[in-house]
């Protein structure tokens, strides 16, 4: 067991990082050829999925693109900045990357939840759930602030102490794990294996629009924390994917920029600055103020 | 939809569960597992009367001679060789830590060795006697100009400097990286400007 506490390089981390991630990138891609070929024995593949398809992988590119030119520099300062403020001296091995993934998939829970409850951040993070389909592709749909937030999960494990390229190899492995559960063709995993982690039953109900699977089903790994914190749902009706009120729009500029032009629309045209903050800080089903709006209308 | 309770809840158990990870990984380190938390804790704690006699005195060479009484009569030592040292102006400050909390925060006063012979054209090597069987941490810098002070301008150090195990001169190696149980070890000193 003592290779569990022997040190490794950080160097050596950030290298496997790099490879994991390129290579699962063109393991989805291999993937998704196979779902398509479901889809066309399903009798499901439509243009539809095509353009759908399509659009997930352009936002995927402008997302990259605004990382490298905004967010990059942002993450680091902040990143490096809080490595002096370190709370605790944290070797990086095995074991230690190991408690990084699990402290990093809790903050992940928290930062996924905020995403959903405020509508700042769910103006970014709806994009992803935009489309109304579900397959690996869906799962690099994202928004263009979406890179934003898990800045704060990352400076709190480096001012834990977890050195900054673990953080990063952590969160990666949060998102890959979960990148995995955008499929359809996994019914039902074996009662442990759903008892404890995510699964791509829980993860299609965290897409669903029904109203019972709304809200729900937070976790990147572990679904443990959805259990414990009263925010989970059982897989039991079948799920209609995608958002309450739905996009019906294939155009990649339409999926990436609709839930910024519907809050700031919303911020514009609400009537007194309590309706203006619902409609920034609260919660997507925000409605505002009776007492407002029938003064407005008169 | 959680109820309030249940959502301060969840925030507590977060906040334990986080810190209790942080907690959990930094005890699994090289370094720890040979006793320095226990000289960490023992510095952090309040100084109340009895602790402070029992305290090692201020200067950093009488405590390495007092440790070697108390806890370690094995009188080991390490030898430290600096290498690339680019001139003979000044003196080179070499500092050994067996505490990662006082070598983690460059805090000298704590240093348990602590060597400034003159500055030597090329290298030179010092011996830190009568050291215990655990990791110990150098830092080394170059004071060419002589005023004691390791100088800085605008946030890069002006003069020579070094640190056990470091790899580059960008290298900022935390206790556990940098420490070595008493042998020799050769320091290389890098110099910005």
């Amino acid at each position: 067991m003592d290779f569990l506490f022997e040190s490794i390089d950080p160097s050596w981390v950030e290298y496997w990082d790099a490879m994991i991630n390129d290579w699962f990138f063109v393991g989805a891609l291999i993937f998704l050829a196979l779902e398509f070929v479901r889809y066309r024995m399903k009798g499901r593949l439509s243009w539809d999925i095509i353009g759908d398809t399509i659009t997930n992988y352009i936002t995927l590119a402008m997302f990259i693109g605004i990382n490298f030119l905004v967010l990059g520099g942002l993450y680091y300062v902040f990143v490096y900045g809080s490595q002096d403020f370190a709370l605790f001296d944290i070797d990086t091995n095995l074991a230690t990357i190991a408690i990084c993934i699990v402290v990093a998939d809790l903050l992940y829970y928290w930062e996924h939840r905020c995403m959903h409850r405020f509508n700042f951040a769910w103006a970014t993070h709806s994009v992803h759930h935009s489309s109304p389909h579900f397959n690996i592709s869906v799962a690099y749909r994202f928004g263009p602030m979406d890179g934003l937030w898990p800045m704060f999960g990352t400076v709190i494990m480096v001012v834990l102490g977890f050195h900054p390229i673990v953080v990063a190899f952590a969160e990666i492995m949060v998102q890959l794990y979960q990148t995995a559960l955008h499929t359809e063709t996994i019914k039902k995993l074996p009662r442990p294996v759903e008892l404890i982690f995510n699964t791509p039953s829980h993860h299609r109900v965290h897409h669903g629009s029904n109203p019972e699977y709304l809200d729900t089903n937070y976790g990147g790994i572990f679904i443990v924390w959805d259990r414990m914190f009263g925010t989970f749902a059982e897989e039991k009706a079948p799920v209609v994917y995608g958002l309450v009120k739905p996009i019906n729009s294939n155009n990649p500029l339409i999926a990436f920029f609709h839930g910024i032009y519907r809050v700031a629309e919303n911020v514009i045209t609400a009537k007194g600055s309590r309706n203006k903050l619902g409609y920034f800080f609260g919660p997507p089903e925000f409605e505002p103020d009776k007492i407002a709006q029938d003064r407005s209308s008169h | 939809m959680p109820t309030n309770k249940q959502r301060i809840a969840a925030v507590a158990a977060t906040a334990a569960i986080v810190l209790g990870g942080g907690w959990l990984a930094s005890l699994i380190s090289p370094a720890n597992a040979s006793g320095t938390d226990a000289i960490a804790a023992e510095n952090t704690g309040p100084v109340c009367s009895q602790t402070r006699q029992q305290e090692p005195s201020e200067k950093p060479i009488q405590v390495s001679q007092q440790e070697e009484q108390v806890q370690a009569p094995s009188g080991r030592t390490m030898q430290v060789s600096i290498n690339g040292i680019r001139n003979s102006h000044g003196k080179i400050y070499i500092a050994l830590f067996d505490s990662a909390e006082a070598f983690n925060s460059y805090d000298y006063d704590r240093a348990v060795g602590f060597k400034e012979p003159p500055a030597k054209e090329g290298s030179l090597t010092v011996d830190f006697p009568d050291l215990a069987e655990k990791p110990y941490a150098i830092s080394v810098f170059h004071d060419e100009n002589g005023n004691q002070n390791f100088d800085l301008s605008g946030g890069y150090p002006s003069e020579g400097y070094g640190t056990s195990h470091a790899k580059s001169a960008y290298d900022e190696p935390k206790f556990h990286q940098a420490s070595l149980k008493p042998g020799s070890i050769g320091i290389r000193l890098h110099y910005l400007r």
